[in-house]
């Protein structure tokens, strides 16, 4: 692939998707491209691109900016962001539901799924009425929003941060695969949303907000971008939480670190942003 | 440094298996069978166990629960690594004092995975 080709793709992933590629990407890009090409039965990579160049078919760029999208996940990923959910956050969330409100979590950026099942299986574990408790999953990749709605996953993705009880729990074998329980199913809305658009269908009361490894792969703007938006869709006392790398500071002061959790922000205004007009449906959840 | 006693009857997946352990600073130990690995951990208990299932002699069954047995000892980390991946069988380990699960094929991340589980990474 030649590197005038090459800053193309980077350009059209960038301005469809807001992801960033670096430097030495070449190889993965040819390698993740030649997937398309297949797909599309296109010539050779020169022919995709050159297609690409000129009035591209939509399906086209969305396949290819899907071709580029990290995917890698798994359940419980870094282990401490659930813990401090199950053992700080969850409890006061669920009291509050007592007082008649459902506790709404965001995970954005899902991929797969395994974000949101994990917080599934926490609330699952901790109070026995789930199904008031609302999860909204959202991705960019409709290939990986299908994987994470139908709740099956191999072996080798099961043995990825998940427990051997929590497989038992919440499992069921099919074949070589492992099924996820209907009832955790239920508790989540999968969607497609890229956090470059608009936000203003989502609802703007979540209570705990998991964006963790994802702001990563975007510019600074964007990341800051993406933050504010964040900001503006959690309750007061709402919790955003990030991935390891990844920090709020510098990019807004619409959120706080909390001390002794790391990867843990909450909003510090209360004061509420437009949020678009009021007669609007709020998106996956019942409003 | 933590210790690790592998158990399997393949020399192919003891090695693979050494290797991986060592790549998280474990010191390994060997043994073919269960009753192999009972011996050495009456003789000095390691804090990790890596166990298959199906083995001549004795069982990795029968051995967790002939170390289970034992009283007044520190009791190590028994995990399972084994081709044996039915619920049933899965639970079965798990009811018998089992703290972790690896169905085979296994590889260093998920290696890594059980270990961050059980707490001694």
């Amino acid at each position: 692939m030649n590197i005038k080709d090459y800053y193309f793709v980077a350009d059209l992933l960038h301005e469809h998707s807001g992801l960033v590629l670096g430097e030495d990407k070449a190889y993965l890009v040819q390698s993740r491209l030649a997937t398309v090409m297949r797909k599309w039965t296109f010539a050779d990579l020169e022919v995709l691109v050159a297609t690409l160049r000129h009035e591209p078919p939509e399906d086209l760029i969305a396949d290819v900016v899907e071709s580029m999208v990290t995917t890698d996940t798994f359940f419980f990923r870094d282990k401490s962001p659930f813990d401090h959910f199950r053992q700080v956050d969850l409890p006061g969330l669920l009291s509050q539901r007592q007082q008649g409100r459902a506790p709404r979590l965001w995970s954005a950026g899902c991929a797969s799924g395994q974000e949101a099942y994990s917080l599934a299986m926490i609330v699952s574990e901790t109070c026995a009425d789930e199904d008031k408790v609302e999860i909204l999953a959202t991705d960019l990749s409709r290939q990986c929003l299908a994987k994470a709605s139908s709740g099956i996953y191999t072996q080798f993705e099961v043995q990825r941060g998940l427990p051997i009880t929590s497989l038992l729990a919440h499992f069921h074998q099919v074949g070589d695969k492992w099924q996820i329980d209907e009832g955790l199913q239920r508790m989540i809305t999968f969607e497609h949303f890229n956090l470059l658009s608009s936000f203003e269908k989502l609802p703007t009361d979540f209570d705990a907000v998991f964006c963790r490894n994802v702001l990563k792969f975007f510019d600074r703007l964007t990341r800051a971008r993406i933050l504010e938006a964040i900001a503006d869709r959690l309750v007061p006392e709402g919790r955003l939480y990030l991935g390891h790398e990844e920090i709020a500071e510098g990019l807004t002061d619409r959120l706080v670190a909390l001390p002794n959790a790391h990867g843990v922000y909450a909003p510090v205004s209360e004061q509420r942003h437009s949020t678009g007009p009021a007669d609007q449906p709020a998106m996956g959840l019942a409003s | 440094m933590k210790s690790c006693l592998i158990v399997d009857d393949s020399k192919v997946v003891r090695m693979v298996a050494r290797k991986i352990m060592e790549g998280f600073d474990f010191v390994t130990n060997e043994a073919e069978d269960g009753q192999q690995a009972l011996d050495q951990c009456r003789a000095k208990m390691p804090d990790l166990v890596l166990l298959d299932w199906k083995m001549p002699v004795m069982s990795g069954l029968d051995f967790l629960k002939e170390v289970r047995a034992i009283p007044d000892i520190e009791q190590p980390v028994v995990m399972f690594c084994t081709t044996e991946n039915d619920v049933e069988q899965i639970q079965l380990a798990i009811d018998a004092g089992a703290n972790e699960y690896i169905m085979k094929p296994f590889d260093s991340e998920i290696v890594e995975s059980k270990l961050l589980q059980v707490g001694l990474i």
